[in-house]
Formats: C-alpha cells, sequence, structure tokens
C-alpha cells in the first residue's frame, strides 16, 4: 500500500476516529513516517476523548460560589458544615481526649488483670502440700482470734477443722497463745496472698521463644505492644534484632519479619500465647536460613485485636 | 440530566438561597463539563463554572420558563466561555500541569525541563488537548456551539436546535462543516 493512500486514511480518522483497514495498518508498522502521522492522529482522537470525561469538583464548590457572590448561605447544610470547619480544632481536641480517655480506661482494665495473673504465678512457686497447711493454719489462727474476741479467753478444747483440702489439722497443732507471733512467722511466700498484688513489672515471668535466635533479657518493663532494641543490624557481625512483646491475653501471636515489598522474609513467632512479656530476636536470616540483603524490614507484631509495625534496617 | 423543577427555580428567583444552593448542586457538573469542552483546562473550567453561578445568581430572574432551564443555562455558559476565551487570547495560556505557554496563534513553546517519561507525555497530552481547543475555537461560534453540543455533550439534534434556537438541518449543517473544518485545522497545525 502506498503512503500517500494510507495518509489519505489516517486523515479521515482524525476526529471522526475511523479505523484504518487491514493494509494501512500493515503498512504503518514498516513506514515510521505514516506511523508518525497515524500517532499524532490518535493523539487528537485521545484528546478529543478526554475533552469528553468529567470534571472533578471541589467539595465545598457551592461554598465557593457563596464566597464569590460575598452572601452568606442559608439553611441546615450550611450551619452544619460552618459549624463543622469552625469546631474542628475542638472537635480534634475532644476527639484526642476521648482516644486518651479509652487508652487509659484499657489500661486500667489490663493492669489488673495481670496483678491477679501475677499472684497465680507466685503461688504456683510454694509447694502444694505446704500451701494446703498454710491455708489451714490461716483458718484455725483466724478462728481462734475470732471466739478469743468473743469470749475474752483462750479456747481449751480440741476439735477438727475441716478444709475444702484432703487434710484435717487439730487445733492442738497451734499455739494459741502465741497467735500474733505465729501469724507474724508464717513462711514468707504467703505474704504475697495476703497484701495487695505486686506491680506487673514485677512479677511478670519473662518468657524466651523457643526455636528463636536470641539470648535471655531481663523484661523488667514495656511501654507499649512491642518494642525493638538494636533497630539497626550488621548480620555479619552477628548483630540481632531484639523484639521484646506483650500479649494481653491468651491469643494467638504472629511475629513475621517482611520487606520493604511486602515479601514475607522470616516467621518469628506462630503460636497461642498466654499473657505476658516476651522477647525473641532475629539475626537478619531467612525461613531458608540465608542472610537478607540491606535494607528496610518491617517487624509485623498481632496478637489479639493488636496489630503493630515496627521498621528496622539491615546494613553490610 | 436531571433538571430542577420550576417552583425551585421560581424560589431561587425570589431570592432563596436555599434553593439556589440545590440548583448549583443539581447543575454543577454539568456547567463545569461544558466550561471544560470549552476552555481545555479543569482548573478554568471549575473557576469559570464558579463565575457562570454567579452570574446565574444575578440574571436567574430572566429565565421565562420557556425552555427547559438547561438550555437556558447552555446558552450562558457559552456566552461566559465566549468572553473567556477572547480574554485568554490577549493575555497567557496557562495548562493543567503548571506550564505556562506564551505565545501568539497556537505557537506554543515548551518551557518544561525532561524530568520523566510519564511527565513528558502528561505534557504532550496536555498540549494536544489545547491544540484542540485552540482548533474549536478557531472555528465559527455557531460551528463550535454544535460540534461542542453533538460531539462532547452528546446531546441530540432536538436539543442543539432548542438550545441553538435554529432549525435542525441548520444544526446538521453546522456540525458537517464543524468537522471538516476541525480536521482541516488540525492536519494542518500538526503536519498529518
Amino acid at each position: 500500500m502506498k503512503c500517500a493512500v494510507v495518509t489519505k486514511e489516517i486523515r479521515d480518522a482524525v476526529v471522526t476516529g475511523s479505523n484504518l483497514t487491514a493494509g494501512a495498518a500493515e503498512h504503518i508498522k514498516t513506514c515510521r513516517a505514516c506511523a508518525a502521522r497515524y500517532s499524532k492522529a490518535a493523539a487528537v482522537n485521545a484528546a478529543m476523548a478526554k475533552l469528553g470525561e468529567d470534571v472533578k469538583l471541589p467539595h465545598d464548590f457551592e461554598a465557593r460560589v457563596f464566597n464569590k457572590l460575598g452572601i452568606e448561605r442559608s439553611g441546615l447544610r450550611a450551619a452544619f458544615e460552618r459549624l463543622f470547619l469552625q469546631a474542628r480544632p475542638a472537635l480534634a481536641a475532644a476527639a484526642a481526649m476521648v482516644i486518651i480517655a479509652v487508652v487509659a480506661l484499657y489500661n486500667l482494665q489490663v493492669q489488673p488483670a495481670k496483678n491477679t495473673m501475677a499472684g497465680a504465678a507466685t503461688e504456683d512457686k510454694i509447694p502444694a502440700g505446704e500451701a494446703q497447711k498454710i491455708a489451714v493454719k490461716r483458718d484455725i489462727i483466724k478462728e481462734e482470734a475470732a471466739e478469743q474476741s468473743a469470749h475474752g479467753a483462750s479456747i481449751a478444747q480440741t476439735r477438727e477443722v475441716k478444709n475444702t483440702g484432703t487434710q484435717v489439722l487439730a487445733e492442738k497443732d497451734i499455739d494459741t497463745a502465741n497467735l500474733p507471733r505465729q501469724i507474724d512467722t508464717l513462711p514468707k511466700y504467703a505474704e504475697p496472698m495476703t497484701r495487695p498484688a505486686p506491680k506487673l513489672e514485677a512479677a511478670v515471668i519473662v518468657k524466651q521463644t523457643p526455636g528463636v535466635v536470641g539470648q535471655e533479657t531481663p523484661v523488667d518493663s514495656l511501654s507499649g505492644n512491642i518494642e525493638v532494641r538494636n533497630n539497626v543490624i550488621n548480620p555479619a557481625r552477628g548483630e540481632t534484632v531484639t523484639v521484646r512483646y506483650r500479649v494481653t491475653g491468651s491469643y494467638k501471636t504472629r511475629i513475621a519479619v517482611f520487606s520493604k515489598s511486602g515479601r514475607s522474609v522470616r516467621l518469628l513467632v506462630n503460636e497461642n500465647m498466654e499473657p505476658g512479656i516476651y522477647s525473641c530476636a532475629w539475626d537478619g536470616t531467612t525461613d531458608e536460613g540465608s542472610v537478607t540483603g540491606a535494607g528496610l524490614y518491617i517487624i509485623a507484631f498481632e496478637s489479639g485485636n493488636i496489630k503493630e509495625k515496627v521498621k528496622v534496617a539491615v546494613v553490610k | 440530566l436531571q433538571e430542577a423543577d420550576d417552583g425551585l427555580i421560581k424560589k431561587a428567583q425570589k431570592g432563596d438561597k436555599q434553593a439556589f444552593e440545590q440548583v448549583i448542586r443539581i447543575y454543577k457538573q454539568f456547567v463545569a463539563n461544558l466550561c471544560y469542552r470549552n476552555l481545555g483546562n479543569r482548573e478554568d473550567a471549575v473557576d469559570m463554572a464558579q463565575d457562570v453561578f454567579c452570574e446565574i445568581y444575578t440574571s436567574i430572574g430572566s429565565y421565562r420558563f420557556q425552555s427547559k432551564f438547561s438550555t437556558w443555562l447552555y446558552r450562558l455558559v457559552f456566552f461566559q466561555c465566549a468572553n473567556r476565551i477572547k480574554s485568554l487570547a490577549r493575555g497567557r495560556r496557562v495548562i493543567d500541569t503548571g506550564t505556562v505557554l506564551e505565545g501568539e496563534e497556537g505557537e506554543y513553546e515548551r518551557q518544561l525541563p525532561d524530568t520523566s517519561k510519564t511527565a513528558e507525555e502528561n505534557i504532550v497530552s496536555e498540549e494536544m488537548r489545547m491544540i484542540v481547543i485552540d482548533g474549536l475555537n478557531k472555528l465559527p461560534e455557531a460551528e463550535k456551539q454544535a460540534y461542542v453540543l453533538r460531539e462532547l455533550q452528546e446531546l441530540d439534534y432536538v436539543e442543539i436546535s432548542e438550545i441553538m434556537k435554529i432549525p435542525l438541518g441548520s444544526v446538521k449543517s453546522k456540525l458537517n462543516s464543524a468537522r471538516k473544518k476541525l480536521k482541516q485545522i488540525l492536519i494542518r497545525k500538526l503536519k498529518i
């Protein structure tokens, strides 16, 4: 096909947007001049099509018109919009306060639960037999003290006191004359049962996630749900990122390392965990065991409803 | 196109601000699109549309309910845009990307440095649109109106005839003439 014929076809296609014949389309593939003409014609038609598109309008179009007119808008909608615009800083402050209050309430609810947990953890340390003995002694001491105050004298009767457990202790085992001293001399590990629960930081047991590279680090406190130490590491030097995290309930907890592009690099934790503060470490290796390249990585933490992400960097 | 009912227009004519706001809400997209098809620049079109509504606010009393409100609006928009184009032709032209193109008779000079392919493609597309708009603006006003209403607003011949207040046959001939002329202008301009 000759260029002149193809050019006529291309010119016909301008504005009308008509299609080229098969011969002309084939010719364009081999002739640069005709191809250039055709691309210009196509660009014109594209520009025409673009002119037919809708214009995106600003959301406050009506308000702008009224501003230009220099008149005030009326009606509920306008009043609401005006109020919202004027009160936006106050609304933002109120929203911030609500968020702070919700966070504070949440912390208040979580703290006592952990304190109870802490008390239970201390009780676990007491041998089962000893704990029973202590419980029975305490009951008897209490009963004796009550009777002393009621009758004004010490009781000489011997009786059996039944406990919820299987062991039964006779009252003769207790020197009722020295009751106050006996209370003071109870084994020390019974103290947490009678005084307020200790603070969370002191009582929570440090747990090391099994199978993950890392070292035991005493966990004294954790400000948020997740905390990263050494967020810039050089794997060649054996440096590791230490991740300390809080599990607030019996939740399935997952910690994984992702590349910046979202590729999963290493799964650090993926198991059901009990409440507590845990720690694990990442030595800059992948699931396959190879060392990752230098760059930015994201440690994603997910436990219950809590989802957090922390950035770490690997350098070489 | 959703038309405002006569009651609303009457309220707006009496100075009811809420009714006028409702009118703006109904016709804003329509007016802005028409402005864009006349001016070829989105920012200018939005600005022009606001000016058109300011004009409507002052002259809505002249609407006599003899045609559809949109028909009356078309004429107003075309008139306003024609004035804007004249004033723009005397001054500088600004395209969407913020690039300032200066010149006369459609002789544009690119002033942006080559940054990336995408940006360059955008500029080419913007330039092309401006060339098309420039070609449209070189058509006689009636032919341009017929072309915009038919090809860009996709109205039927009867509606165009009502808006332009000309017989149906004239609409067709103007449209045909506009197509031929625009094609010639663009072929010559782009050396196709």
